[in-house]
């Protein structure tokens, strides 16, 4: 899993080969952003002589900051690459200008 | 440190099963990438062919190297690290980069010239047919 930031976005980047993006689950509950995916049997392509991965079930939840716009998270799904981005900006910082008086 | 890169040229032979043939068969092409098995592959042998699928998500068509000969498949795969969000924007940053590889030895005779690929869900999977002796027959039971 990759996270960073960006000006506008913070961006989660999971692996989860071989899923069917169908069985991917993204909840937000409050502050909590929870990532389901429950893998289905594999169809097997012969005997398998050598198995080094298999399918897996995923689940994992990341606690998300107040400053992070939690209703407009995008997802897009590439070769196996799960891509979340979550907006920066619920909460803005202001300059106060002190007035000369 | 210096490693000797190593072919699996190998004649065809009697077919070891369990740990000896993880690693007789299966090692990393780039010794010095510090790890075992990456990527991971599970290779399956059929009536008429052999299967080779790899876990390798998130990686473009054009970085990814596959060659095949009768007695082994290669991939050699690249993830570039240039154009890419600067290091102290990260809070977390596992995914791998940079080259790494594998050689998997064939488990059976095959006709690599016929082989096909392909990349879906993060998976390449290449299909490698048998040469025609190699295939599975049944044997009729004569009796009488």
């Amino acid at each position: 899993m990759d996270v960073f930031e960006t000006d506008d976005d913070v961006v989660l980047q999971l692996e989860l080969p071989g899923i069917d993006s169908d069985r991917i689950k993204i909840d937000v509950d409050e502050d909590v952003l929870r990532l389901e995916t429950t893998a289905e049997r594999e169809e097997e392509a012969g005997e398998a002589v050598l198995r080094e991965f298999s399918p897996t079930n995923f689940y994992r939840e990341f606690i998300l900051s107040r400053q992070l716009d939690r209703e407009n998270i995008a997802a897009s799904w590439n070769n196996g690459v799960l891509t979340l981005k979550v907006p920066k900006g619920a909460a803005r910082t202001h300059k106060i200008e002190i007035e000369a008086s | 440190m210096s490693m000797l890169v190593r072919y699996f040229g190998l004649p065809y032979r009697a077919f070891p099963r369990g740990l000896d043939w993880l690693s007789e068969w299966a090692e990393p092409f780039f010794p010095w990438s510090g790890e075992a098995a990456v990527p991971p592959v599970n290779v399956y042998v059929n009536d008429d062919r052999v299967v080779m699928k790899f876990e390798l998500p998130g990686i473009a068509s054009e970085d990814i190297d596959l060659t095949t000969t009768d007695s082994s498949v290669t991939l050699k795969v690249r993830r570039p690290v240039e154009g890419e969000i600067p290091p102290e924007k990260y809070h977390i940053r596992e995914r791998r980069r940079g080259e790494f590889g594998r050689s998997v030895g064939m488990p059976a005779r095959v006709d690599s010239a016929q082989a096909s690929a392909s990349y879906r869900d993060g998976i390449l999977t290449v299909t490698i047919p048998k040469r025609e002796e190699a295939k599975s027959k049944r044997i009729e039971i004569q009796s009488g």
